[in-house]
């Protein structure tokens, strides 16, 4: 019965997105298993980020300054996220299941020699037992796992949870420093966009390869332009050039669960299902009545995209203006 | 997304949320990949495979390796996920944004 260690990130001088749902999960497992909550942040000149999780719901903050931090390097983020927890009697330590959670968490169980569960979307008690549920196979099972080491090690799937209990906390600011050392981070090249970020958009309007063409995507920018939505698109259509891969949603791409999803010229393999079928209201759009993504859409239209997205977009349009 | 041997080290480029983070890693490193792009896969020409049939394969086990095989994580079970309720086909553009606007309430 030890404390729960979350490790965030950030970017842009911001918690990332993920992060508030991480400290949902946190809340929850708190809420079975006692212990307190220290929220992580590793970063250079970043108090701000710090400041932002002690408002998040976490019991107290830990920041620590340092240039090697400046970047989440995974030999240096592991290395400090596994000083900490052993520092706070960390009885689970845990991260979202976002790329740089996926990167240095491996490393936080294995210096801690601790079992790793991933993209956990769910926290439970049988007993004395602490169990977590992930979706494997695409999505299409639930597995219900137990860790059976004393520290527990676990990424979050942020969208199996909502925001959590706001609350107040302190920081504690220090300084440390863990180089890398086989590790060097040269650049990130952001892609600046007016649009909400694919995993944060309350509406996605995303394409498949059977829109043709990179130019057929524009089609749908405009409709996501009217909505305010984030873009997205199969991997087919990234694999071919019509969409950048920074769009792609499903099992390896991104995993969205936004209010309305548009599945256009979409055929809705497993794989594209993985990554968008938690959404709460999915329209399909799609000329073959039998392409698989009708059995998971509330509204389908059997119908040419070229045909029907324009009007959609205008006659959507109309309505929120009116 | 993209990889690039150079002396004793990979220039890596991963997708991020938001863009594409470039590193470099000193080997030996352990790099994986989500998927793989077409132009990736390679299909082994037929004299490789009939040479693969004379290669040496060495087995071993854990122990031979000093390494004591203890799961840290355990399945408990399986079940479903939970089922979307079914849904229906419109007929038009028209009837689609009436149901997006006063059945769904998503607009």
């Amino acid at each position: 019965m030890g404390n729960i260690l979350v490790v965030t990130d950030h970017v842009d001088g911001a918690l990332s997105k993920p992060s508030f749902p991480t400290v949902t999960f946190a809340q929850q497992v708190k809420a079975l298993e006692g212990g307190e909550i220290i929220g992580l942040v590793l970063g250079s000149g970043a108090k701000g980020v710090a400041d932002q999780l002690a408002q998040a719901g976490v019991d107290k903050v830990i920041y620590v300054d340092d240039a090697s931090f400046a970047n989440p390097v995974a030999e240096s983020y592991a290395a400090m996220a596994v000083e900490v927890a052993k520092e706070v009697n960390a009885s689970i330590v845990c991260a979202p299941a976002n790329i740089f959670g996926k990167d240095y968490m491996p490393r936080v169980a294995y210096q801690l020699e601790a079992g790793m569960v991933t993209d956990v979307i769910d926290a439970s008690k049988d007993g004395d037992q602490l169990q977590f549920k992930r979706p494997m196979w695409a999505g299409n099972i639930i597995a219900k796992m137990a860790i059976e080491t004393p520290v527990k090690v676990v990424t979050v799937r942020h969208t199996a949870y909502d925001a959590p209990q706001p609350g107040s906390a302190s920081v504690d600011e220090r300084s440390a420093s863990k180089p890398a050392e086989g590790t060097t981070f040269v650049a990130f090249e952001q892609v600046k966009s007016e649009r909400p970020a694919l995993t944060d958009a309350n509406v996605v309007v995303s394409g498949g390869r059977g829109l043709g063409s990179a130019e057929a995507f524009g089609m749908l920018e405009s409709l996501a332009d009217v909505l305010g939505a984030a873009m997205g698109a199969s991997r087919a259509a990234c694999d071919s050039g019509m969409a950048p891969h920074d769009w792609q949603v499903g099992q390896t791409g991104k995993v969205v669960a936004p209010d309305l999803y548009f599945a256009v010229a979409i055929s809705g393999a497993i794989q594209h299902l993985a990554g968008m079928k938690g959404s709460k209201t999915i329209v399909a759009i799609n000329t073959n009545p039998e392409a698989p993504i009708f059995q998971v859409a509330d509204y389908g239209l059997v119908a040419d995209a070229f045909d029907v997205v324009p009007q959609l977009t205008e006659k959507l349009a109309a309505v929120k203006n009116g | 997304v993209d990889m690039e041997l150079k002396d004793g080290a990979v220039a890596l480029t991963r997708q991020a949320d938001g863009g594409e983070i470039k590193l470099e890693v000193k080997l030996p490193a352990v790099i994986s990949r989500a998927d793989m792009p077409d132009e990736w896969v390679r299909f082994p020409p037929l004299p490789g495979i009939m040479k693969a049939k004379r290669k040496p394969l060495d087995t071993f086990s854990p122990e031979d390796l000093g390494v004591t095989p203890s799961p840290r994580v355990k399945i408990l079970g399986y079940e479903a996920p939970p089922s979307r309720a079914a849904g229906q086909i419109v007929e038009s553009v028209d009837q689609l944004v009436d149901k997006l606007v006063n059945e769904a309430k998503a607009v």
